[in-house]
């Protein structure tokens, strides 16, 4: 379904991501690891339009690149951030709301209307809300929220659009182990046979208890790609990751 | 009854109100306008030029007076759609400059029963007397413009309550994650501009009615910069925000003569507090939440 051919990003002379050819097939949970700077990031503002990059990506029978970012969310192509975005100064349910701009079948009149028109829609809204844990909190500003209970809300914004393509950026950044575990169950209960999900991590255990998959990028290259346990005993992967050892002279 | 000062003083602030939600609506989106004292003024000019030339109704010219005004935020929005920050407020500042000294060299007056009647460029434009031939008294008027204030701000109330107004939010909140939850960013702030020139239209309209005449030097920056901060003071979580600010400005710091010869002073003063201890204004979100929370509650509660 996600086809990525020669993807590269050039920042003026710097190069963050270089001829990276990646597949994502229907309904599969990839892990993308690499060290920090690696382009994990890069990968997925190239795919969301945020970067100018050359190269293809073809997500279901469209090329990305190029097209702005409303449109790629119109798509089905629905990311959540590593440094935390959600409106502060709506509430949580807000937050949700406002999310569904845009979906098919959505006229004028479900943005002006009052409250009992577009009632599906703002059930489904609700109801992720809670499925997320934030029941409680639906009036609340987002902004008072505690972290991880804002990428909670992330992550009910982004399925509330029922994404084919989720793009997960360290969702349990700056999470204890314990709401770490609690968000490696929410997002295993997210994959479903019609919607991949792509996650960057750094965390082992939130990777190897979802991913059936695992790409890895140093320096903006892809060095392995494969099934998550062989993937992390390679060579190449312990050595971008734990950095090579200088030669010891014997 | 009121008499002749409250009824001056209540005209005055339902007016000024149109040019502070004006400029709140640009707020809301994330944009600073030091120029919407143009669509105040073009509607000014445009309705009268209706009513006193053309022979319109009265309601017909402050509609055609709002449309104009809309037409023109438009004309302004396109231009500057890829400008932010300090670039847009000095843009819309160039603009109501344009706009104030293009009035002083228009000129376009027809004969009326025997006497030459229409703008004539910085002379100003005379007899717009349409509500004094329809014999309408100062108190009838502030009715009427109680009336238009109280649509449009229920207007406005109800957008922020829908979706549509969590989108204009959104946009000015984070224009970039916006985009990430399919806003068409740019059509908002077009569309948003527009309507922020058909409201302070409508105060246009009816300021040039009350007073009869109008000339290009009441339409200065100051005036646009009173009706910025009528916001900014008032609070942007809500329509009543700048409504607010033009109670505290108009109906305590000038009806009052409080602080008669300092005004500006205590306003200006006010305003720089306000932006550094509460830069979102009085009635800032949290206070928006915290107020509909007690209501809600103390509504549950009966």
């Amino acid at each position: 379904m996600l086809a990525i051919d020669g993807l590269t990003v050039r920042f003026g002379g710097l190069t963050a991501l270089e001829d990276v050819s990646l597949r994502a097939a229907e309904g599969e949970v990839l892990g993308l690891i690499g060290p920090n700077g690696s382009g994990k990031t890069t990968l997925i503002n190239a795919l969301t339009g945020i970067y100018e990059a050359t190269g293809r990506v073809r997500f279901r029978e469209v090329d990305l690149l190029g097209l702005p970012p409303e449109q790629i969310v119109r798509l089905g192509v629905v990311r959540t951030f590593q440094n935390l975005r959600v409106f502060r100064r709506m509430t949580v349910l807000e937050n949700v709301l406002a999310a569904q701009n845009g979906m098919a079948g959505m006229r004028f009149a479900d943005l002006v209307g009052g409250r009992r028109r577009d009632a599906a829609r703002r059930e489904r809204a609700q109801a992720l809300v809670e499925r997320v844990g934030l029941g409680g909190d639906a009036d609340r500003l987002a902004g008072e929220l505690p972290l991880a209970s804002q990428r909670r809300l992330e992550l009910a914004r982004a399925l509330v659009r029922d994404p084919a393509l989720l793009l997960l950026d360290e969702p349990s950044g700056g999470m204890t182990p314990a709401e770490t575990r609690d968000m490696t169950r929410l997002i295993a209960a997210l994959a479903c046979p019609g919607r991949t999900v792509i996650v960057v991590e750094h965390k082992m255990a939130l990777i190897t208890g979802l991913c059936t998959r695992l790409a890895v990028l140093n320096f903006g290259r892809l060095i392995a790609e494969g099934e998550p346990a062989e993937v992390l005993r390679r060579q190449p992967v312990i050595d971008a990751y734990l950095g090579t050892e200088a030669p010891v002279d014997a | 009854m009121l008499d002749d000062h409250l009824i001056g003083v209540l005209s005055n602030m339902g007016m000024i109100s149109f040019i502070a939600l004006s400029a709140y609506l640009v707020l809301v989106v994330g944009e600073i306008s030091f120029g919407q004292q143009a669509f105040f003024a073009i509607s000014a000019y445009a309705s009268g030029i209706a009513s006193a030339m053309w022979g319109w109704p009265f309601l017909a010219a402050v509609l055609w007076g709002a449309a104009i005004a809309g037409l023109g935020g438009l004309l302004l929005a396109i231009p500057t759609l890829r400008i932010r920050g300090l670039y847009f407020a000095i843009a819309t500042l160039a603009f109501a400059e344009m706009v104030r000294l293009a009035l002083e060299i228009f000129t376009y007056q027809v004969e009326v029963d025997g006497e030459l009647v229409g703008p004539d460029g910085s002379e100003g434009f005379r007899d717009i007397r349409y509500i004094y031939e329809a014999d309408i008294s100062a108190g009838e008027f502030l009715l009427v413009i109680l009336g238009l204030l109280a649509v449009t701000l229920a207007i406005i109330l109800w957008i922020e309550r829908t979706r549509l107004g969590a989108i204009l939010r959104m946009v000015g909140e984070d224009p970039a994650l916006a985009r990430l939850q399919g806003v068409n960013v740019n059509l908002a702030k077009i569309a948003t501009v527009a309507a922020a020139g058909l409201v302070a239209g409508i105060g246009g309209a009816l300021y040039a009615h009350l007073n009869t005449y109008v000339e290009p030097k009441i339409f200065n920056v100051m005036l646009g910069v009173h009706g910025l901060a009528y916001g900014l003071i008032g609070g942007l979580g809500t329509a009543f925000g700048p409504l607010l600010g033009v109670a505290l400005d108009i109906g305590v710091l000038e009806s009052t003569r409080a602080f008669s010869g300092y005004r500006m002073i205590v306003f200006g003063g006010l305003v720089a507090v306000l932006l550094i201890v509460r830069p979102r204004g009085l009635l800032d979100e949290a206070a928006v939440y915290r107020i509909r929370r007690f209501l809600l509650r103390k509504h549950a509660g009966d």
